[in-house]
């Protein structure tokens, strides 16, 4: 396996573990950098300054040794056929962006990754466990990945709610495998039974339970069903052959809250709008799937009423919002 | 440590090296009331200084929303925390020891040199109190633009009762900020390398290229964040006072020395900047009344230095924004605030022409005079009886040559008739 890391990740690496040998009264590592760092500033043109100091970033960056903590972990997943051969480490400042992708012929394997991360064995190895176990589900035939179509057929806010829930449905079943190995951190499996339930909010407790335990604990869903589940509570239970318990509008007291992402356009907002007959109308035209349980930011409802004020389809709107 | 005299402070304070002065200082005023948060500054430095390769994230000239913003992110936040964690509840000033030498009065308080003492690194105590932002801070620029301060304690609200001055209940305001060229640089303090000079000309401090090796140092020190480190060549840069301008040697100007880039491209008129001239024995700016930055400074005292208490002396000085209110700009000019904003309200005659002279051109005015002109408006500012007067403002530069002449009303051009119907 052939392993490369973006520069800048390698530098803030190496200059953070100077910090801790400075910090317990350790200048050997850091003197020894700065000793061959001035050579470069006196014998090494300005112009090839910067790679020359990206070659001696990496070699203190492998001599730390996380070169070979990061190749451990991935040779326990690359013996399989079809498994790429390259690896690139890029940057990430995001949490919710630390991931990997495969590129598109599959020779390649991408990770986004924080120095934060990296820099924590415990943390980095979770993280790069759960991605590969993504990328084997995905060289798996039978999982039978296809992104060729879009999961929502209607409209690219229902696609973004839609890929959310994909993701975490496949969550719960990578990490119930992760923590059946032993490498679950604690406190995870808390986090995605409340990330899974904000996403099914409709979906009574008892029901909402045996889901979750179907994920986790015995079911590798494939891709055709993920793309099934995705689309409401019903047949999320249907698939997994588990009585239905939905609420309906009105029952269920929603738990969004100030600051909380809008399901429409993914904004964070401070300001819901109140769930009005005429609002669900008007969204649902675009949006069929979206219940009032789920929230609407003031903005998504100001616009969804306004595009239904100019359609004809729904007569009546247009003065009440002009009055 | 040597003590030096800080006249901001009103007080000797310790400082790494010995007391020494420059011919003329640097210095700028900045009217925060009157910007208009464009930008334009902030392009008109990265386009003439930091376009290159490294210095993407480069901005010598930054403006960011009070109270979010801030570039790096919450710097001055980090820095009084830092003050405050290594002096608990002391930074605190005696306005009433105030006199010719302490024009604010007395600060009790740590400056971030003596702070730093108390604060053991790992290579032994710093020289100045500081921290070295992450690359993360470094990554928005221009983060909380134009988000007001609304009520305590509740979050992402703001006050919906309309207020009047002297304070509102909603508030944000613009800062503009480049490096202070301090009389005390902390920058220059914390180089282990002597890589940073303070000019004895002009006080403009400045980073050797070929000195730095990119330790970093100067970054960590400076309270006010502005050395910032340039990745492709491995060193810290900063702003250069546009240096070759003050010199005279901007192409068109024919050796006359004239205002920054950032100052003379200032859309809102805000900006002006000049030289004063220093006394070496006392440090203290030469009595200079017509120089408009010492009469803005030192005889009205209508503007104030950016958080004193840091005691690096910094000398840029603000007009602290009316509508502000008053303790946080206390905790952010010291103790001139009150006297300043009541001045610039109710601005005496002399005090509106030389506002007049704010970008009416771009050399610099080394001495203004006024030709008294006519009283043509009287009204009251809070209770009290005020005259508009439309005196006529004369500036010249340094050879005693006329730059340019502004009254105070502004002129009215009628379009003759042939002309009514174009732009
Ligand atoms: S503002 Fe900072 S960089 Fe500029 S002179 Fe002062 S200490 Fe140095
Ligand atoms: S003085 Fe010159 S170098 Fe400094 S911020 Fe302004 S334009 Fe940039
Ligand atoms: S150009 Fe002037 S008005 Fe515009 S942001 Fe800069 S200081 Fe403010
Ligand atoms: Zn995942
Ligand atoms: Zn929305």
């Amino acid at each position: 396996m052939f392993l490369t890391f973006n520069d800048a990740l390698c530098e803030i690496l190496v200059e953070n573990e100077f910090q801790d040998g400075l910090s317990k009264g350790d200048f050997q590592l850091r003197d020894s950098f700065r000793k061959q760092a001035d050579e470069i500033y006196t014998k090494v043109t300005l112009r090839k300054r910067e790679t020359s100091f990206f070659t001696l970033y990496r070699r203190f960056f492998s001599k730390l040794g996380y070169t070979e903590r990061v190749k451990g972990i991935l040779e326990e997943f690359s013996g399989g056929d079809g498994f790429p051969e390259e690896c690139y480490f890029a940057r990430t400042f995001r949490e919710d962006e630390e991931g990997a992708q495969l590129s598109e012929d599959g020779v390649r394997l991408g990770f986004q990754i924080r120095a934060e991360t990296l820099r924590d064995p415990e943390q980095c190895a979770y993280l790069l466990r759960h991605e590969l176990t993504h990328i084997l589900d995905i060289l798996d035939p039978a999982f039978d990945y296809d992104t060729s179509r879009p999961l929502s057929e209607v409209s690219p806010s229902e696609e973004s709610l839609f890929r959310d829930r994909y993701r975490t449905l496949w969550d719960l079943s990578i990490d119930g495998r992760l923590e059946r190995k032993g490498f679950l951190p604690q406190d995870l499996k808390d986090r995605r039974a409340s990330e899974f339930r904000s996403l099914f909010l409709n979906l009574g407790v008892e029901a909402a339970e045996q889901v979750f335990a179907a994920l986790w604990n015995d079911r590798r869903p494939s891709s055709g069903e993920l793309r099934q589940m995705v689309t409401g509570a019903v047949s999320l239970c249907a698939v997994l052959n588990i009585a239905a318990e939905i609420f309906g509008e009105g029952e269920f007291q929603p738990t969004f809250g100030p600051g909380s992402s809008c399901p429409l356009c993914q904004f964070p907002t401070h300001e819901w709008a109140e769930p009005t007959e005429e609002l669900s109308r008007a969204v649902n035209e675009e949006y069929p799937a979206w219940e009032p349980t789920q929230g609407i930011c003031s903005q998504c409802a100001n616009r969804y009423l306004f595009t239904a004020a100019f359609s004809t389809n729904s007569p009546g709107i247009t003065r009440k919002i002009i009055e | 440590m040597s003590q030096v005299y800080n006249w901001q402070l009103g007080r000797k304070m310790a400082y790494p090296f010995e007391e020494k002065h420059p011919d003329h200082q640097f210095a700028f005023v900045f009217n925060i009331n009157r910007c208009i948060g464009c930008q334009t500054c902030s392009m008109a430095c990265k386009s003439t200084w930091t376009f290159s390769k490294g210095q993407e994230y480069m901005w010598w000239n930054n403006v960011e929303s009070k109270p979010y913003g801030g570039y790096p992110q919450n710097w001055d936040v980090k820095a009084l925390q830092m003050l405050e964690k290594a002096n608990p509840g002391k930074q605190e000033w005696d306005a009433t020891k105030n006199g010719a030498r302490r024009p604010y009065g007395a600060y009790g308080g740590m400056t971030m040199f003596e702070a730093a003492s108390r604060r053991i690194g790992p290579e032994g105590p710093q020289r100045v109190l500081g921290y070295l932002p992450s690359d993360e801070e470094w990554r928005f620029p221009n983060t909380g633009e134009d988000a007001a301060k609304g009520p305590k304690g509740a979050r992402g609200t703001y006050d919906k009762q309309g207020a009047s001055l002297p304070e509102h209940n909603s508030w944000f305001f613009y800062l503009q900020r480049i490096c202070n060229h301090c009389t005390y640089p902390a920058c220059l303090a914390a180089c282990p390398r002597k890589a940073i000079y303070k000019r004895p000309e002009d006080g403009i401090v400045l980073i050797d290229q070929e000195r730095c090796r990119g330790y970093r140092k100067c970054v960590e020190a400076c309270p006010y964040k502005k050395p910032m480190f340039r990745a492709n060549t491995r060193t810290s840069e900063k702003c250069i006072g546009c240096y070759p301008r003050i010199e005279g040697k901007e192409e068109l100007s024919n050796g006359t020395p004239w205002e920054t880039r950032c100052m003379a491209a200032c859309v809102g008129k805000i900006r002006m900047q000049g030289l004063v001239g220093i006394d070496k024995k006392t440090g203290d700016w030469s009595n200079d009344p017509q120089n408009p930055i010492y009469f803005l400074v030192k005889k009205e005292k209508v503007a104030l230095p950016l958080y004193p208490q840091f005691g690096t002396e910094p000398n840029g000085y603000y007009i602290p924004p009316r509508w502000v209110p008053r303790p946080y700009l206390h905790q952010m000019f010291g103790p001139g605030v009150e006297e300043a904003i009541e001045r610039y309200t109710a601005p005496s005659r002399e005090l509106l022409a030389v506002m007049q002279l704010f970008r009416a051109q771009q050399a610099i005015i080394a001495r203004f005079e006024i030709k008294e002109g006519p009283k043509v408006y009287e009204t009251k500012i809070n209770g009290k009886p005020w005259a508009l007067f439309n005196d006529t403002v004369i500036g010249y530069d340094a050879k005693g040559n006329e730059l340019v002449r502004m009254t105070v009303e502004e002129g009215l051009q009628k379009r003759p008739a042939e002309r009514a119907n174009s732009i």
